[in-house]
């Protein structure tokens, strides 16, 4: 009987396995137009993979741009742009018509700076993926939780 | 300078020259593909590369290689297609050089016609090759247009539509002045028929037969000098180039111009000597004025003639002024007798039924009396 009990968990794990796919949510940089309402379109017309709505990203940025960086990182969105004081980080919300955002400062000592040249791509290896962060000639990763490092991983 | 210090300065200079020379994955692989989108395959190349190289240096700059595996691997199998098209279409090009070859013929009009007849089948050949040559790779239509733009394609095409006919400017100039000289004795002697018709209507001796004859020889003459126009103009159609120079040439010192005019006054002369004319006759005459008009236009390109549209607006007049007759049509009062004698057949039949149908009235035999029964 203890016997049994203990092999519920194994058929459990198994019984998991079989429902699971291989899975990986990620993008290259895409440089997306931003449109009159403040919407982007995630892809490009005629193969889009979402739209998202800025507003309160660019409310918050007090500036006004014509295109943002935007890159997807575990599922993630990671947006920037010239000017920009931050990079922005999107999660979607199970409900399929919202996200959640989140600033991350990647110079929180200097609260003035706006970036300039911003570039965002994927560093690490399939396990531990960062976005990297380009501006003003210099490069920062962000993790997976959004946290701000010099390195990858390291 | 001293050892510390020049370390430091190369030192300084590794740090600086990763922000400097490394470039972003994305960057690379966006302007490689712009370069395809301009046909700049080579520069691609050189991207695809440059993009591999920073991978292999650092594998973390594609964590998931997606630009290893998928996105590289598609843009180079573009350029590499790219390059195919191009190095076999230089291929074409310099093969079609050497294999465009014209054999001499006697500068004769029918030499014209073989030779522009050889050269169009050579355009042609070209052309098709061209298009083989670009289905036999797998490519993109936006690739596809790109390469529209590339030295090797307009080259191709160029040879196509002028190159082939300058490889014949050499034999056409020899031509020319055979031509010119032919189109010179035929307007002599279509001037001499001219005024021996002339004289011919003024004498009242002369038979309406021998007239008929001169007048037959004349319209031959005019269709015989017009064919030589025509295959003068057939040598000179397309663009004015350096190499067909020399037929020009050689027009312009035959005074091709002057018996172009000639000829378009006397055609005027012809037609304004031509009161009526059935529809067909009038087509035909608007067809030789249009044909005349693309003469000139011709000739006044390539400078072998001045611009004749004044003369050519008077030739347009005088066929205006000619009356078109239409021969089979009837008159209107044909219509009218045959509708009155439809009408009058009407009434000769009508009034027959009507006394044929009094006349078996009257003549219907009284019905027999029946005679008395007896009670």
């Amino acid at each position: 009987m203890k016997r049994s009990i203990l092999l519920i968990p194994v058929f459990l794990v198994l019984a998991c396995a079989a429902t699971r796919v291989k899975f990986e949510q990620y993008s290259v940089s895409m440089n997306l137009k931003v449109d009159a309402d403040s919407s982007i379109i995630i892809g490009d017309d005629e193969r889009f993979y979402g739209v998202l709505w800025l507003n309160p990203i660019l409310k918050a940025e007090k500036v006004s741009v014509t295109s943002v960086k935007l890159i997807q990182n575990y599922g993630k969105y990671f947006i920037s742009a010239d000017g920009f004081k931050n990079v922005w980080m999107v999660e979607a919300n199970r409900d399929g018509i919202s996200g959640k955002y989140k600033a991350i400062d990647v110079t929180p000592d200097d609260k003035t700076d706006a970036y300039s040249g911003v570039g965002l791509s994927r560093y690490g290896n399939r396990e531990r993926t960062c976005v990297r962060v380009r501006f003003n000639n210099n490069e920062l990763y962000i993790d997976k939780k959004g946290e701000v490092n010099e390195t990858c991983g390291k | 300078m001293k050892p510390a210090a020049s370390k430091l300065i190369v030192l300084t200079a590794l740090l600086l020259a990763h922000f400097v020379v490394a470039q972003d994955i994305q960057s690379l692989y966006d302007e490689a593909k712009e370069a395809l989108m301009r046909g700049d395959y080579q520069t691609a190349l050189d991207k695809i590369s440059a993009a591999k190289a920073e991978i292999v240096s650092d594998p973390n700059l594609d964590p998931n290689g997606t630009y290893m595996d998928r996105l590289l691997p598609k843009i180079e199998n573009t350029a590499d297609s790219m390059a195919g098209i191009v190095k076999a279409l230089e291929e074409l090009y310099s093969s079609a050089q050497t294999e465009v070859v014209f054999p001499d013929l006697a500068p004769t009009r029918e030499a014209v016609a073989q030779y522009s007849q050889q050269a169009k089948k050579a355009s042609e050949r070209l052309l098709a090759k061209r298009d083989s040559i670009f289905s036999s790779f797998e490519l993109g239509p936006e690739y596809r247009e790109a390469l529209r733009n590339t030295f090797q394609l307009k080259q191709i095409e160029q040879l196509a539509s002028i190159g082939i006919m300058d490889k014949l400017s050499e034999k056409f100039a020899r031509i020319a002045g055979v031509l010119s000289d032919s189109i010179r004795a035929i307007n002599d002697r279509y001037k001499s028929v001219e005024s021996r018709l002339a004289q011919m209507k003024k004498s009242a001796a002369s038979s309406s037969a021998d007239r008929a004859k001169l007048e037959q020889r004349l319209a031959e003459l005019s269709q015989e000098r017009m064919n030589y126009v025509n295959t003068i103009s057939e040598m000179l159609v397309g663009e004015t180039t350096a190499e067909n120079q020399q037929m020009r040439m050689v027009l312009v010192d035959q005074n091709i111009g002057d018996v172009f005019g000639n000829v378009i006054m006397s055609e005027i002369k012809r037609v304004q000597e031509i009161t009526e004319v059935d529809s067909a006759g009038y087509r035909e005459l608007m067809k030789g004025f249009e044909r005349l008009q693309k003469y000139n236009q011709i000739f006044a390109k390539n400078n072998v003639s001045g611009d004749q549209s004044a003369l050519l607006a008077k030739y347009g007049e005088a066929i205006k002024r000619i009356k078109v007759v239409e021969p089979g049509r009837p008159k209107p009062f044909v219509f009218l007798v045959i509708g009155l004698a439809v009408i009058g057949i009407l009434l000769v039949i009508l009034r027959m039924r009507h006394s044929s149908r009094k006349a078996k009235t009257t003549e219907f035999p009284p019905e027999p009396q029946s005679p008395p029964v007896a009670r």
